[in-house]
């Protein structure tokens, strides 16, 4: 019988410029809900039409702050920006002090690795009866399969 | 060669601690006080604040203390809630 529980595994994404992210590789329902709730208040997710009333500038951001949990980026005077154990709103707040290239080369990396592990969960659950969950990838940009 | 150590959280006791699994927190803790016996065995002792007790089972933990620039962190082998406070068996300080 296969564990319910998400077992705390990660992933490194990498970056233009020998940049690189470290991510979860997944996140757990509770982390999934608390995304939800910073990206899309108050919008009932599984409702016909849904998606159509998220911003993409609010759900990028918070899906980078729901990921992450540490980097390479480094300040002006080289050293790099601690990010380890800081909250996601922490992590929202700091992305906007980026140049907006920067945070759209975040906000892609970290919406194609949501999508690809959802790619892989839906594999995973081929034979499972349950509807699919909700997903904000399509608000950013990306597939979903 | 050190034979005897003790770190805590200063005498006020409200520096707080943390016990992590992987990135989510598995318990706080103030009053802490890590000690290392003449026989090089590392163990914690600590008022517990909250405590997850789903988190605590799981493998791996670590006991981690703020320091500038990052945290102290100790595995921890088996730990222990009882009446607010935890007791803890830890590895060797790893960083």
């Amino acid at each position: 019988m296969r564990t319910r529980i998400v077992e705390p595994r990660t992933a490194r994404l990498e970056l233009s410029g020998g940049d690189w992210l470290l991510v979860k590789e997944q996140l757990n329902a509770g982390e999934t809900m608390d995304l939800f709730d910073r990206a899309a208040p108050g919008v009932d997710l599984t409702q016909p039409g849904a998606m159509a009333k998220l911003s993409p500038m609010k759900v990028g951001p918070a899906l980078v702050g729901a990921y992450l949990l540490d980097w390479s980026l480094v300040d002006a005077q080289g050293q790099v920006i601690p990010i380890r154990g800081q909250s996601p709103e922490a992590i929202e707040a700091l992305l906007r002090a980026f140049d907006l290239e920067t945070l759209t080369e975040l906000m892609n990396a970290v919406s194609g690795h949501d999508a690809r592990m959802r790619e892989k969960k839906r594999h995973l659950a081929a034979t499972a009866s349950s509807a699919p969950s909700p997903s904000l990838v399509g608000a950013v940009g990306g597939t979903n399969g | 060669m050190i034979k005897d150590l003790v770190l805590h959280g200063g005498s006020d006791g409200r520096m707080e601690a943390t016990i992590s699994w992987a990135w989510h927190t598995a318990a706080v803790c103030r009053a802490w006080r890590v000690h290392k016996s003449e026989t090089g065995k590392w163990s914690l002792v600590a008022h517990v604040v909250r405590a997850d007790a789903f988190k605590l089972q799981q493998r791996p933990l670590f006991f981690n203390v703020p320091r500038t620039g990052g945290h102290f962190c100790w595995p921890v082998r088996a730990v222990s809630v009882t009446d607010h406070q935890i007791t803890a068996a830890l590895d060797p300080m790893e960083c």
